[in-house]
């Protein structure tokens, strides 16, 4: 996903089609993108995105828009909320103030052209608006790979937060972008680029030799001609998923050298950041854990984590839920069966990309806020950055989290502590953004905080998943709003076992499907649960557990069938 | 990991460990105080000639000490591990180095005991007119002594599941080395602490596991050395030794050692002695260490 173009090219024709672009239609197009690319998902159904966009006023739209990183992912969502803003001018009349506004959000992002783009299709100017397109589009995706183009380059990489580049020979380089999970190939020649994730099925297959080719002053590695050929000779730009280039990776120790030496080099050339082992996905299949075999806690656990996930761990105490976030860091065993990060056993290879923050306190409660932070920071990277830049990188992630007033308060003194509950956690998570992990573990992040505090936590997390990060809590009792951010839940039950794993929505959506099957369990609050009340789900936690236990059991079920 | 050299993070273990000391300046204050005013104390009760020559009752400050020397190196370590473990263990997923954290309090420790043991001993020379030579020497045994508990402590701290236990085993390791230190004469003591060993004229093995009893012998012993030029102090504290060998005190394994190679018995004890507190200190280190090890990724 993430092409631009392609989304352009979608919103050009269904707004021919309908002859107006409504927001209905760009939502479609936005899930045509989704569904045509990747499994990712756009967190807004269409009546939710309606009602965002009718109340929303432009003043939060811009400090929402403001909020949000420039990665590509959500370039798309920018774009929509671009639309949606657009509407609202046309319709509203709006200020010239606040016009000017918007545009000065478009040049931060980096995309000064947008918004001549869409004021086009909102105009049925289509042919101008692919004009436009035509012109800015390519330069968005497309990086000079020159050396006397560097600038741009570090501009592009800051722009899109690149990881890793994998090589570049005559006319083509590759390019995998770590932060939007997607591998390009580009060609200097031309300039038009599409999509083509089924052509990349082919490939899944193929094994592809490598060859240290010289070119021009530093050696490169490429694909042998044959084989990339059948990649570039139809279509000049290929759009490769990530997981399938990983496939073709893997089949080669040597091509995985190959590539960390890429890396390496390129990262010289370029001053390039460079993250090794970033975690994308993790996988738990029939797992069980615990501390011994006569002590198993956690059973038969099944689930499926990708980047940019909040995934709720819920269950009765004692259930095991603290038992799961331990087997990620080897605090406890697991037994039997398989937990997977990027598709390898669970190892201290990937512990440095993992943040695990236990329920309770993690502080010294001698040291100040910002001496907490630096000290951990040192602590990890050691003399890497100046005290100026370590200061910059603290204040920013305490402004993130909204602690940026307490950075040189104690945290404890005089036999209390000065800093609230909600505080400390907001500090524990800080201290993880610093080590700027990939999977952050917390163990009951609400426990003790009041249901605001709770909330905002929480809210917090979601924000932090958009940074491509997969987070991964223990709560008891979530409230449905604080329900309602979860991607994933996974449930077990008294015993430990793993009765239910899914998306959250999915659970939300079950009640509507209660209503059409048969089940002597709720017959007694079958009126209620027709209703689809996510509310309800709590209320029925809270007044009958072994009800709500029963009830992801009754879901998953359902699942399987 | 983080490839931050381990040199890097002791640096910074240091600093953070001195910083966090800097902010409990009343705890600091305190411990500073207590050492002084322990030694005043000592001073005054042990005092019975203002001649350091006359007074009989020196032996008695020594070994009072010495204990003081225990309780300051085990209330100043035996919870610091213990409060640190969940940020340890947090902190050693993203590579940073246990036995960083580990030697780094080692040091701090160890620092603020050097200390107290210059307080100690200053008091100790004004009001019971200690040559410094002596002072010196007593210094560098009291601070082998603290160190030694500082080890202990740690292990102890490492061992501990919380602050309660921990607390708990200090007069465990406290007590006895009073009463098997050495001032209390072993055969005033029941045969039966003699276990399996049936000469009573040395010391009983569980004396032997007690690195007080090596220290006092070394202090005693090492006071008659380095009094040598001094004969009227050397002749006082010879007549300790003498009390001490009546006692069968001194470790009969170091004097037939010595004897084979026709060394003194006298002028080399107070460093064997010294050497095999090291040896303590090396060998709780490692035990200590490898404990916490354990519990940090075994929790």
């Amino acid at each position: 996903m993430n092409n631009l173009a392609y989304i352009y090219k979608l919103w050009i024709e269904i707004a021919q089609e309908s002859g107006t672009l409504t927001t209905s239609d760009v939502l479609l197009a936005a899930k045509r993108l989704v569904e045509g690319h990747s499994d990712a998902d756009i967190s807004l159904s269409i009546d939710e995105f309606d009602e965002f966009a009718k109340n929303i006023s432009l003043e939060e739209l811009i400090a929402y828009l403001n909020k949000l990183t420039t990665s590509k992912k959500y370039i798309i969502l920018i774009n929509l909320f671009m639309v949606i803003m657009l509407k609202n001018i046309h319709n509203e009349k709006v200020s010239k103030k606040q016009i000017t506004a918007l545009k000065e959000i478009y040049i931060k992002l980096n995309l000064p052209y947008l918004y001549d783009i869409l004021s086009l299709l909102m105009q049925k100017k289509y042919e101008k608006a692919h004009t436009v397109i035509a012109k800015n589009v390519p330069n968005i995706d497309f990086i000079c790979f020159d050396q006397h183009a560097k600038s741009e380059l570090n501009q592009s990489f800051e722009h899109y937060q690149v990881s890793f580049i994998i090589l570049h020979i005559d006319d083509f380089f590759l390019l995998l972008n770590h932060k939007s999970q997607a591998l390009h190939i580009y060609s200097y020649k031309n300039e038009k680029n599409l999509s083509l994730y089924e052509k990349c099925q082919e490939f899944k297959e193929e094994s592809f030799a490598f060859v240290n080719h010289k070119v021009r002053d530093h050696s490169i590695y490429y694909l042998n001609e044959e084989s990339f050929l059948r990649i570039t000779n139809d279509k000049e730009v290929i759009y490769l998923d990530t997981d399938v280039l990983r496939k073709l990776f893997s089949q080669e120790t040597q091509t995985q050298f190959l590539v960390s030496e890429i890396i390496h080099q390129d990262k010289n050339i370029f001053n390039c950041s460079i993250v090794k082992d970033h975690i994308y996905k993790i996988e738990a299949n029939d797992l069980y854990a615990g501390y011994s075999k006569r002590n198993t806690i956690i059973k038969n656990v099944n689930f499926k984590i990708h980047e940019g996930e909040l995934v709720a761990i819920m269950g009765p105490s004692g259930s095991g839920k603290t038992t799961l976030l331990r087997t990620f860091v080897k605090q406890a065993k697991k037994l039997q069966g398989e937990l997977l990060i990027n598709d390898e056993q669970v190892s201290q290879k990937y512990f440095h990309r993992m943040g695990y923050v236990p329920q309770d306190d993690v502080l010294i409660k001698d040291l100040n806020v910002y001496d907490n932070m630096y000290y951990y920071y040192r602590l990890h990277f050691g003399k890497k950055e100046s005290d100026a830049n370590v200061d910059k990188l603290i204040s920013k992630q305490l402004r993130n989290l909204g602690i940026i007033d307490i950075k040189y308060s104690p945290i404890f003194a005089q036999g209390k502590y000065t800093i609230s509950g909600g505080q400390r956690k907001r500090l524990n998570i800080a201290l993880e953004l610093l080590k700027d992990v990939d999977l952050i573990l917390m163990d009951e992040p609400t426990s003790g905080l009041s249901s605001l505090d709770s909330e905002n936590i929480i809210s917090e997390l979601k924000q932090i998943t958009h940074m491509n990060k997969i987070i991964i809590i223990n709560i008891h009792q979530p409230s449905a709003s604080m329900y309602k951010e979860f991607d994933k839940v996974i449930v077990f039950n008294e015993d430990g076992n793993n009765i239910y794993t899914n998306t959250a929505k999915e659970v939300l959506n079950i009640f509507k499907l209660v209503k059409t099957e048969d089940t002597y369990m709720f017959n007694d609050r079958r009126a209620d649960l027709e209703g689809g009340d996510p509310e309800l789900l709590l209320e029925i936690q809270a007044e009958e557990k072994s009800t709500f236990w029963n009830l992801f059991s009754y879901l998953n079920n359902f699942t399987e069938k | 990991m983080f490839n931050n050299p381990i040199t890097t993070q002791i640096h910074y273990q240091l600093k953070r460990q001195f910083k966090i000391k800097s902010y409990e300046k009343l705890n600091l204050i305190v411990s500073f105080f207590i050492a002084p005013l322990l030694s005043f104390l000592s001073t005054y009760i042990f005092r019975a000639n203002d001649d350091l020559v006359q007074n009989s009752s020196y032996p008695n400050y020594l070994f009072f000490m010495l204990i003081s020397a225990i309780f300051f190196g085990l209330i100043s370590s035996v919870f610091e591990v213990i409060k640190d473990k969940n940020m340890v263990q947090r902190e050693s997923l993203g590579g940073v180095s246990i036995f960083g954290y580990y030697l780094s309090k080692y040091y701090v420790l160890s620092f603020f005991g050097l200390i107290q043991t210059l307080l100690y001993n200053l008091v100790g020379m004004i009001f019971l007119h200690i040559p410094w030579a002596l002072v010196a020497f007593n210094s560098l045994v009291m601070f082998f002594v603290i160190v030694v508990s500082i080890s202990f402590g740690l292990f102890v701290s490492s061992f501990a599941r919380n602050s309660m236990i921990a607390s708990n085993l200090i007069p465990v390791l406290i007590i006895p080395q009073i009463l098997l230190g050495g001032l209390i004469p072993y055969q005033d003591m029941d045969t039966s602490i003699y276990m399996w060993e049936d000469n009573f004229n040395k010391a009983p093995p569980i004396a032997r596991i007690m690195p007080i009893k090596y220290a006092y012998e070394a202090i005693i012993t090492g006071n008659v050395i380095f009094t040598t030029g001094n004969k009227e102090v050397n002749d006082q504290i010879a007549q300790m030794v003498d009390y001490l060998q009546d006692n069968q005190f001194m470790s009969m394994q170091t004097e037939t050692f010595l004897s084979h190679f026709g060394v003194e018995y006298l002028s080399n004890t107070w460093l064997i002695n010294l050497l095999i507190i090291f040896g303590f200190i090396v060998m709780t280190f490692i035990l200590g260490y490898t404990l916490f090890y354990r519990r940090i990724f075994n929790a």
